[in-house]
This record gives structure tokens, sequence and C-alpha cells, in this order.
């Protein structure tokens, strides 16, 4: 991703930042439509840099930790899914928009997106799950790997790292 | 906070709640009653929407949904709950 100052370029890899909601994963990301929810916003788009981006949830619907991906809105998937008339309708129009995820994250309600990682393949919607935890599995090995390596050279560094303070629970909406 | 209509099982709950899924070994669903979320103070109202029409909305009309108010909605679900103990 480059970056210009505060604006971002054209791009088919959302970015994200870790903190934000799922649903406003950045704080250039602007919230264009919520196309599903249950308490929160679980299948929608999202514009950022110009483009506009699906996000939906893939597992975690209900619960406190959620997995999430991210890929380009084309227009006539978008269009599909919008003009779902039912569960069955929409079910099956998210399986056909959701073809190319290309990014991958992980959040909780009270500390939103925790972590994120491009994929090296777009995933569809069957193979997402298993290629996004694979990703953040082998992105959680590295970053301890080099924590251990820095820890060596400064051996003052605790052995385990601090969690972050929790942000306070999500304000809870009725008309999500 | 989001609930569904009825005392449906956890296999169509999930394909309503997460839509092209099925359930599978860890999906869970608790049931309570209406009357006892509105005894509590919760406000309980039909609110079905295009992706799942047997949507429910429990609100809580006296202020921030905060760590008591989520305690005490879960617990309407086993009955454990003081009726209108936060209320007061």
């Amino acid at each position: 991703m480059v970056r210009v100052g505060l604006e971002r370029s054209v791009s088919d890899q959302i970015a994200i930042e870790v903190g934000r909601d799922p649903w406003l994963p950045s704080s250039d990301a602007e919230l264009v439509d919520v196309l599903h929810s249950f308490t929160i916003p679980l299948v929608g788009i999202v514009a950022q840099g110009g483009q506009r981006y699906l996000f939906w949830c893939v597992a975690g619907h209900a619960a406190p930790e959620q997995v999430w991906a991210y890929g380009m809105a084309d227009d006539p998937a978008v269009d599909a899914l919008s003009a779902a008339d039912g569960p069955e309708s929409f079910a099956a129009a998210l399986r056909a928009a959701a073809h190319s995820s290309t990014v991958f994250a992980m959040a909780t309600d009270s500390r939103g997106i925790s972590v994120s990682v491009v994929l090296d393949e777009p995933a569809d919607f069957d193979s997402v799950y298993e290629i996004g935890m694979r990703a953040i599995q082998e992105k959680i090995r590295e970053a301890n790997e080099e924590y251990e390596t820095l820890r060596r050279n400064m051996p003052r560094l605790p052995s385990h790292i601090t969690r972050p303070t929790p942000r306070p629970i999500r304000e809870e909406s009725t008309d999500r | 906070m989001s609930v569904l209509e009825g005392r449906i099982h956890v296999a169509d709950a999930v394909p309503l709640v997460a839509p092209g899924d099925t359930a599978g070994n860890a999906d869970v669903a608790r049931y309570g009653l209406a009357g006892t979320f509105r005894q509590c103070g919760f406000r309980v109202f039909f609110s079905p929407s295009r992706t799942i029409p047997i949507h429910v909305s429990v609100a809580w009309p006296y202020g921030e949904w905060g760590t008591e108010v989520a305690e005490l909605f879960g617990r309407c679900f086993d009955g454990t709950c003081r009726l209108g103990e936060i209320r007061e």
C-alpha cells in the first residue's frame, strides 16, 4: 500500500488499522452500506481511498471474538446482495460476492481489530477461513520469533508482552 | 442486542445469523422469555430485516449498555436475574 500524505492509493487490498471496528477498519474508511447485521454489522460495503470493499464476518457472528474477510466489491455482485429478498438468496449472493477476499483479520468486541494479514492469493467463501487462519498463525509466529530475537539483545524486556488496556464495551444498538 | 424469535433449533438459527454457513459443533443457542427481559427493564421489540425475518431487538432504555447491563441480559436467559435489579 502506497500512502501519499493522508490519501491512500487505490488498491485491491484494504488497509487495516489495529484497534478499529471491523466494519470501519481505518480512520479514513467510510461505511457505505450495511447489508446484514446481528447486533453489529456483519456484511457490508466500506469505502477507502476511492475504492469500495466488501467486508463480511467469516466466523464468530454472535460471539465476542470474530474473524473477518475483505475483498474488492464488484458492482454486479453487490447489486445481487442488495437485491436478495430473503435469507436463502442473500446467502447465495454472499457466497458469490465473497469470491476473492484479499485481507483477513481477527477482532474482539473489547479491542477491535487485533491482527490482520494480506493473503498471498485471493480466497473464496469456502477457503478463506482456513487460508486466513493459517496466515494469521504464521504472522503471529514470526512476530514471536522477532520478539525473542529482540529480547536476546535486550534482556530487560519482559518474557511476555503486556496486553494493551481494553477499550470500553461496545455500545449496543438496537438498529443494527 | 439482536436475538431471534421463537425456540428455534441451532441448525435453523445459524444460517440466518451466518449466511452461507451451517451449524457446527461449536454453535449453541440459548433461550429466554421476552417477559423476563421486559420485567428486568429491557425493551423487546420485533425488528425483522431482509436477511433475518424473525429478528428481535433487545434494548436497554435507561442509559449505556455497560458490563452490569450485559450481565443482567445474560442472566435473563437462565432465570437467575432479579426483576428490576438495575432499574431502581
